[in-house]
Order: structure tokens, then sequence, then C-alpha cells
């Protein structure tokens, strides 16, 4: 008998569900169901889900009720349902890095996420699909998965997005309140774009990668999706912190209380100059209206000038080089050949021939693009941009085929991502096919409060965080 | 489908960050050089991947040996920066073991 939380319930905020855990209204065991139930039926139909973890859930919301029942909480995570991208490591299911020759691959370890999560209260109900090895290499459509192509809860015949699809599409839709997913270059982001829900990249070192798949060690970042900024701060309180089994975390503390705004403050905004040449009509508009609203509480500078630094070529070099350090032996053997994208097999063995000191001379560009960045965000609590130059890219075409013209501004996202950088991404309209926009907010390092406490503000004087896709079709129907 | 991606779009997919989604396309357009990369270049870092991978075909050697060739024109655009003798590559050794072993 399917459980009967109502969806005003299942699409609540983190927060809204912790409440009426503390306070009884509901039990974790009837929340884990609800979702569990939700994760069978509608994650088929979306190629969201890779494994539904029933059991364990079940035995873990019971632990939770019966601990929250004795009045033992062990934060606003205790008894909350989640999901996680299939590329880290649970005890006890298999993490296939949604790619075929990984497909029963297991471990014997908890991803230090997982691990910090169980800690926290937060029950795993499900492995969730992602782009094949998180994308390395390249791929040019949708069909990038052993899962299958993941689609958009707003109009399935759209991309969810990538890497971290399942992640966006299973939140999108209602499967889980929250998910963690991981970016190396836009793998936040975009589903959280495409998708309609809120995605935070952390500042590289701010939480442990130990657990997951490796695609680019200096580049990889793990984080939350979530229906609310403020929930995306609630999940990394929970996740952050230095890891000794993850040499490049730092001894940083963060915590979370509701974001509000400092009383008798205004936020200093920049708006990225070129940020709305080339890309869609819609999403232009939406940024623009969003920028109206920022404009009650922050003081916004227009035409800030983004560095001209190679940004696209450092970037693909060293995700070359490094995930052809990680995949040798797929590459070498020629397992490669196994992935559903095929350009993968010669695009990784021609990395394989990736010269060190051009490596190296990509490493050495970083540490000069972080100069430039830091000096940049210096004058700014954050610099703001639409998240994506379109909305999803639909499922049965190249993307390179597809919205043609629209080639996008400035190069924000390989830029934040090779300094290390904090971004943000929440939903800030519609465009065509009824398909979400993205607002997005960058910063400094280490700038998450600041980047939350906007975001939060922004969220209070909107509603689009609130809206929900249509009921999707289940499975063979 | 994806066997079926016109290699040209693909590769400007790739070098626009290694996956589309992970990049806008146009941060490399306005950044790549247009001229060819050496010839030579090109071919022995193809004999240097047919070495490794084995099971390469003759047919993806010629794919290999045009990322390849895109990859040295990656690099190219970079020797015009120019990095200073203390720009030290963006990872840091260290030498202490991390205690996680």
């Amino acid at each position: 008998m399917p459980p009967t939380l109502d969806d005003e319930t299942l699409f609540a905020s983190v927060r809204t569900l912790a409440e009426r855990l503390r306070t009884r209204r509901i039990t974790s065991v009837a929340l884990t169901e609800a979702y569990l139930d939700r994760l069978e039926r509608i994650g088929p139909r979306l190629n969201a889900v890779v494994t539904v973890l029933r059991e364990s859930a079940l035995r873990e919301a019971r632990a939770a009720d019966l601990a929250i029942r004795g009045g033992t909480s062990r934060g606003l995570l205790h008894g909350i349902p989640y999901g996680a991208k299939d590329l880290l490591a649970a005890r006890g299911a298999p993490t296939t890095w949604g790619a075929a020759p990984f497909r029963r691959q297991t471990f014997d370890h908890d991803a230090t996420v997982i691990r910090k999560l169980r800690d926290a209260g937060a029950i795993l109900v499900a492995k969730l699909a992602m782009v094949e090895i998180a994308g390395g290499f390249g791929y040019d459509n949708a069909d990038a998965s052993f899962s299958g192509p993941a689609r958009n809860p707003w109009n399935t015949d759209y991309w969810a997005g990538g890497s971290s699809s399942g992640s966006g599409a299973a939140v999108a839709a209602g499967l889980v309140p929250f998910a963690i997913g991981s970016e190396t270059s836009g793998s936040i982001i975009t589903p959280a774009a495409y998708c309609g829900v809120s995605g935070l990249r952390p500042t590289y070192g701010r939480v442990s990668r130990h657990g997951a798949m490796a695609l680019s060690w200096t580049l990889d970042k793990i984080g939350p999706l979530c229906r609310t900024a403020d929930d995306c701060g609630l999940v990394l309180a929970a996740i952050a912190g230095r890891d000794p089994h993850d040499a490049s975390t730092v001894a940083r503390s963060f915590t979370h209380p509701e974001a509000a705004r400092p009383a008798g403050r205004r936020y200093r905004l920049g708006v990225i100059r070129g940020c709305t040449r080339g890309i869609q009509p819609a999403v232009r508009d939406n940024f623009t209206a969003a920028l109206k609203v920022l404009g009650e509480f922050c003081d916004i500078t227009e035409d800030v000038a983004y560095p001209e630094l190679p940004f696209g070529p450092v970037v693909s070099l060293v995700i070359q080089a490094e995930g052809a350090s990680t995949f040798r032996e797929l590459i070498e053997s020629g397992r490669i050949r196994e992935l559903r994208t095929r350009s993968m097999a010669a695009a990784s063995s021609a990395a394989m021939a990736l010269p060190a000191v051009d490596y190296l001379q990509a490493q050495r560009e970083r540490a000069r693009m972080k100069r430039a960045l830091e000096q940049l965000y210096a004058r700014y609590d954050a610099l703001v941009c639409p998240a994506r130059s379109t909305v999803a890219y639909p499922i049965d075409r190249n993307f390179s085929a597809a919205y043609a013209g629209f080639r996008g501004g400035p190069p924000i996202i390989p830029g934040g991502n090779l300094a290390g950088q904090p971004a943000l991404s929440v939903p800030n309209g519609f465009g065509p096919n009824r398909l979400p926009t993205g607002l997005q907010f960058t910063g400094k390092a280490w700038s998450e409060p600041r980047l939350l406490a906007l975001a939060h503000a922004y969220q209070r004087a909107t509603e689009w965080h609130r809206r929900r896709p249509p009921a999707p079709r289940e499975a063979g129907s | 489908m994806s066997a079926q991606t016109p290699r040209r779009r693909f590769l400007k997919a790739l070098a626009a960050g290694a996956a589309v989604p992970l990049l806008p396309a146009s941060a490399l357009a306005q950044e790549e050089p247009r001229e060819p990369a050496p010839p030579d270049a090109a071919a022995a870092l193809t004999a240097v991947a047919r070495s490794r991978c084995r099971w390469l075909t003759d047919a993806h050697a010629k794919e290999v040996r045009q990322d390849i060739a895109r990859n040295l024109r990656l690099a190219d655009a970079l020797r015009r920066a120019q990095p200073a003798v203390t720009d030290e590559p963006a990872f840091v050794f260290a030498a202490d073991v991390p205690e996680g072993g």
C-alpha cells in the first residue's frame, strides 16, 4: 500500500521536513517509504536511478524514528532521505560510475560524504544516475550513461543535464528531498539549472572526495543539489571539513544557520560583461528580471570584465591528463570501448599521449588564473550570470547541433572550476518548452556563506524554487 | 547516437571542456589558434598512443591523430601565456604523509 504523504510534503524543503520530523507530525519511515515508492515508480521513467536501497533505508529510518521518539536528534538531517550520485562508494551497494564496465563494481567502504551524512542521521535511499565516468574525454548527447539518457522532469523529451544527471532529476521530480552530486567543470551547476533546482559547487578542498570516483584530482568537487539554497547550506554543513583521507581538504569550519541578510548592509554584486550575449532570449529575459529582484538588496555594478585567459584549453588539458591517468587500465585494455560514448575510445587514447610538459604548463597557467580571479572577486560579494546559455538540450539530438547560434558568454564555469571557487545556481524562470533556467552566483574561494545568503534572499523574494514539474507518467505507462 | 557524432563537432565540444556541458562552447572557439599543429609531432604522439593502446585499429588511429593534433593546438594556445618563473603548477607536493596513509 503506497504511503499517503501529499505532494506538499514530498516537495518540501529539508528544513521544513526536519521541523515536521522533530515535532513528530511525520515519521522518517513514512517519509522514506514515500520517497522509495516514487523512486521505484517514477525513477525509471526518468532514467534517474541506478539502485534503490529499500531495505537498508527502511532499517535506518526505523532507527531514526526510535531515536527521535527517545528525544535524541543528530541534527536537522536526522531521518531525512537522500540520494547520491553513483560515483560515491557506499558499502553494500553497487557503485557503477554510470558506465557499463563498472556496473558490477562494489566497494567495502563508504565515501566520506556518505559516512558524514549517515553520522548526521540522513538516510541513503538511492544511488542516482550519472554520465559515464562523469563525462571524462567528452560526450555530445544525452545517451552517455549505461542507464540511458536522464530525462528532465519538466519535459521528458529533454535532458536533465550532467554529469550529475540523476541528482538533478531526482530532486526536481520529488524523488528525494536532496541529493549529492559532483563537479569537475559544470556537473552540478548544469543539472541544477536545467532541472530547476538549487545546486552548490563548494570551494575546492571544502568537501572530501575520499570514496568518490576520481576524474581530475585537481578539479573534482562534491556538493549538494536541493530545493533551496538554504537546504544547500544545511547539507554542506554536514559534509564539509578536513578529512585525513583526502589531502586536498582543509580544516575550515562551515556552519549554516538559516541564512539571513545582514542588517544594514547591502551586497556588492557584479554583473559579468557579455554574460547575456549569445544566449537564448528567454534566458536573457529571466536574468534581467532576476537582476531587478537582486537590486532590492544589492548594489549592482554592471559590465564587470572577466579576465581573458585560456580557461578552455587549460581545463581540457588538465581533465584529459588526469583522466587518462585515472582510467589508464580501462584505456590501455581497450575496455573503454564498452562505454556508450564511442568517441571516448579515441579521445582517451589521445590523452594517453599528452606530453607531461603540456599538462604542467596548464597547471602553471592555473596559478595565474587564480590570482586574476581572486583580484577580481575581491571587489564584490559575488558575480552573477545566467547559469547556462540555453535551456536543457533535447534528448534526440547531438548537443553540438542543438541551439545553433547560442554560443554563450564568458567562460565562467571553467574559470571558477580552475580557480577552485564556489558557485551556486538557483532557478529563476522558464524558457522554451517549459524548461527551467538558472541564475548563477559565483564568489571567491570560501565565500559559500555569502553566496548562500544572497541566493536565500533571492529565493525569499521569488517563487521559482517552489514550482513543481508536471506529474510524470510511470514506467510502462 | 554517439557513434554518429560528427568528428569535428565532437572535437569542438571536447576542447570546450572534456564534456559538452562542462563548458560553454564559445570559450575555446575564441582561444584556439587556427593554424594546424606540426604533423610530425601528431604522428609521433599517435605512435605513442598506439604502443600503449594496442587495440587501436587504423580507423581508430586516424581519430586519435586528430584528437592529438587538437591537443597540440590547445597546448600551443598556452605558449603565448608565458608564465612567470614563480608560477608553480597549481598543486603542491607535501613532504608529510597524510594521516589516513
